[in-house]
């Protein structure tokens, strides 16, 4: 089936983004955006909770075309928006997501030291250190140089290409995880349990490659404009 | 049998044979293909290494002048290229192509210039799929704790001959870690899970 392809704008009501792709919800609770607004336009949702409209919009459409960033400028990107939404999307993987997956692991597979289902569990809790590894780097220094360098501070020694993107290796993983269950889950697994787990890790997957592709697509490249506008002007404050 | 899910790139700056092309591979009814269209050389290598690209369909003047050899240089994975011939193209460069299809060619000709590409993939990856004895036996030693050198030592063979069976057999079960591998190791009776120390 083909995804239609859409182009939202500010005057497109909030309620149509959903309807017609209920993952919208995840962008907007990311964004600070709770459901319950009636009829408004996305512009009135956007002001009424502080959100910059066009970063939101960048992000809807991005998401719901992932192999068109023709959709958006980086110019109308707000850097600040962007790392809220960059933060609460990891907030809910490492508070939420995961732990919520490991909940149903441990029941599915009927967890016991007597079998695999002990190296399964241990797959996974090796990951979700990994994962978590990686978005407190993030946190710690990539946000930190990003907000420096809002405040017109440049580092000499950090450059956000530098940072190098461990998406791929963390999505592969848990692709890895997935072939695990599949291939090698002890029979005693309660198969509905074990299902709702393995539904739970697909969609983890998703999600993270749509977050790494933000990341790659939107974050980076904007951070680049801006090192490129402070390096040229040196010394003048950037919005 | 169920059917063969195969992800397909098309790169063609022509909107219309781009769209063309991704209805026909969408009329083929013996293997569903993923269709991405990309519209510029870096989206199309982005695009390969983020979806696991297996055929990429291409003409020649795509961003710019498209070079094979190195575009494959430039993706990690084995890609099957396949050129969309819309103007004269000489000998030289449709052999850096591994099959060519005509604006003109009919749907059966494409169907089956794409399955021939398929088919011989599929036979490659069936013979390869079973580990060997060597394998098996390396891998027991790897889930019980020992290192490259010590299996070298064990086996009378080099440290680079057991990297290159420890790739292959990360390759052929798609297992990449070493829990993964115990896993394996385990359910194939490869070693007890009391030999195992978690």
């Amino acid at each position: 089936m083909q995804t239609p392809h859409y182009n939202y704008t500010p005057d497109d009501k909030m309620i149509t983004l959903i309807s017609d792709n209920y993952r919208m919800i995840q962008v907007m609770s990311r964004f600070g955006i709770k459901v319950g607004f009636g009829d408004k336009t996305v512009a009135e949702v956007c002001e009424e909770h502080n959100v910059d409209c066009m970063t939101f919009l960048a992000v809807v459409n991005f998401v719901s075309n992932p192999n068109d960033s023709s959709t958006f400028h980086l110019n109308e990107i707000s850097i600040r928006s962007i790392l809220q939404y960059l933060r609460s999307s990891h907030i809910y993987f490492l508070d939420y997501l995961l732990p919520e997956i490991r909940r149903k692991l441990l029941d599915g597979i009927r967890f016991r030291t007597s079998d695999v289902s002990i190296l399964i569990l241990k797959f996974f809790d090796e990951y979700s250190f990994e994962v978590r590894t990686h978005m407190e780097y993030e946190e710690n220094h990539v946000f930190d140089y990003v907000h420096r360098l809002l405040d017109g501070i440049a580092d000499p020694n950090f450059k956000i290409s530098t940072y190098s993107d461990h998406h791929e290796e963390v999505t592969s993983k848990l692709r890895e995880l997935k072939t695990l269950i599949i291939r090698y889950c002890p029979e005693s697994a309660d198969v509905n349990l074990l299902n709702a787990a393995l539904f739970d890790i697909c969609q983890c997957k998703q999600e993270l490659d749509s977050h790494s592709k933000v990341e790659n697509m939107i974050f980076i490249p904007a951070i680049e404009a801006l090192e490129t506008k402070i390096s040229s002007r040196e010394g003048c404050n950037p919005q | 049998m169920t059917k063969q899910h195969v992800n397909v790139a098309i790169a063609v700056s022509s909107p219309i044979i781009s769209s063309g092309l991704k209805m026909c591979l969408m009329r083929m009814t013996d293997s569903i293909f993923n269709v991405v269209e990309t519209s510029g050389y870096r989206e199309l290598v982005d695009a390969c290494n983020m979806h696991d690209i297996h055929i990429i369909i291409v003409n020649p003047s795509f961003g710019g002048i498209f070079n094979p050899n190195s575009f494959r240089n430039e993706v990690p994975h084995l890609v099957r290229l396949i050129l969309i011939e819309t103007g004269p193209v000489d000998e030289h460069s449709r052999k850096l192509y591994d099959q060519s299809i005509g604006v003109m060619d009919d749907m059966m000709t494409i169907a089956s210039k794409i399955h021939k590409i398929l088919n011989t993939d599929t036979e490659n990856i069936k013979s390869k799929d079973l580990l060997s004895l060597r394998e098996k036996e390396i891998v027991s030693l790897v889930v019980k704790g020992m290192t490259n050198k010590e299996i070298a030592d064990k086996l009378f063979i080099s440290v680079h001959t057991v990297i290159t069976h420890r790739r292959n057999i990360a390759r052929k079960l798609e297992i990449h870690s070493a829990t993964g591998l115990t896993i394996y190791a385990i359910v194939n009776h490869l070693v007890d899970i009391s030999d195992i120390r978690i």
